[in-house]
């Protein structure tokens, strides 16, 4: 018989955007990482004075 | 403009509109990130250092970057239509990250100094932009495979209406029945991730459209094929044909809109 398109939605295929969406996460969560390096740097150099 | 072989896509990757929930989720920290970086003010004189850790911090952020230029290029050899604009999109996303690399590097031998920190933090503001760049694109590339999707169902409609005998229209109701899933399949995805609510509702009802009249299709062209010279057996067929070119109309209109929505006459305080 004739396939019927149903009106449910259950996505099984992720999106071009979906597939993106974990690596671009990760990606900003090293960079911020990174960036807040400095203030561990800043912290050390607080905690033990010269 | 994206030229999309046969397609046209209507709306500008530099616009950055975002218009689904997806894009809108995945940037929104990423923003977010692009604007503290740069109203960030680094300590100008600090002691001099030199840390391993940065290091492995900085080939983290490249690691990064490579699964996502892979993800990238992933996408973008699976859609030969759309590879161009994804290439150089991609290529955009390296070259940000080759200068992302230089900076960081030279900032974990340095980590201390404000100069070396604000190049870096200027590196990982370019970074992140050619990253929703890209993001935007791929919505793009959403957009260009629903429509391809919907060209193939406006085919298989044009050979049901032209199917001289039974077997013809029994052959080409079997491809319409795969390709009007497929796409059903791909506005139900656009329903549920599209921000503006009217336009997931004209989604929603384009769907029941075609759920509702595929089978009226098939039994109205049955009859009309069998009784050609019945004046109401081809009104029958013409109406559940135009209904179903209605509900893919709308699905295209729909998956190429930009901006705000207009409110439907019958809406508002009566």
């Amino acid at each position: 018989g004739m396939q019927i398109p149903s009106t449910q939605i259950h996505p099984d295929q992720p999106t071009a955007v979906q597939r993106l969406a974990e690596p671009s996460q990760m990606l900003k969560f090293a960079v911020v990482n990174l960036i807040n390096y400095q203030d561990d740097a800043d912290l050390a150099t607080r905690a033990i004075p010269e | 403009m994206a030229a999309m072989g046969s397609l046209q896509i209507k709306w500008d990757p530099k616009n950055l509109e975002i218009r689904t929930k997806s894009v809108e989720k995945t940037l929104e920290p990423l923003v977010t990130q692009v604007t503290t970086l740069v109203s960030q003010k680094g300590p100008s004189s600090k002691k001099k250092g030199r840390s391993k850790k940065a290091h492995v911090l900085s080939a983290a952020v490249q690691k990064a970057t490579e699964n996502f230029v892979q993800k990238g290029e992933e996408i973008a050899n699976e859609n030969p239509d759309i590879k161009p604009d994804m290439i150089a999109a991609v290529e955009e996303v390296k070259k940000t990250g080759d200068a992302m690399k230089e900076a960081s590097e030279e900032f974990a031998s340095d980590p201390c100094s404000s100069m070396k920190r604000g190049a870096m933090v200027r590196a990982a503001r370019a970074l992140l932009s050619s990253v929703t760049r890209l993001l935007i694109l791929a919505d793009m590339v959403d957009v260009h495979l629903l429509l391809k999707s919907l060209r193939v169902v406006e085919g298989d409609l044009e050979r049901i209406k032209n199917a001289a005998s039974q077997q013809e229209l029994m052959d080409s109701f079997k491809n319409f029945g795969k390709s009007v899933v497929d796409l059903s399949e791909r506005a139900a995805q656009r329903q549920a991730d599209l921000k503006d609510p009217r336009r997931r509702d004209d989604l929603a009802a384009a769907r029941a459209m075609l759920k509702k009249n595929s089978m009226m299709l098939l039994t109205t062209s049955k009859a009309y094929v069998r009784h050609p010279e019945l004046a109401p057996a081809r009104a029958n067929r013409d109406w559940a044909y135009q209904q179903l070119c209605d509900a893919v109309n709308m699905i295209s209109g729909v998956a190429q809109a930009t901006g705000q929505s207009d409110a439907h006459p019958y809406e508002g305080a009566g």
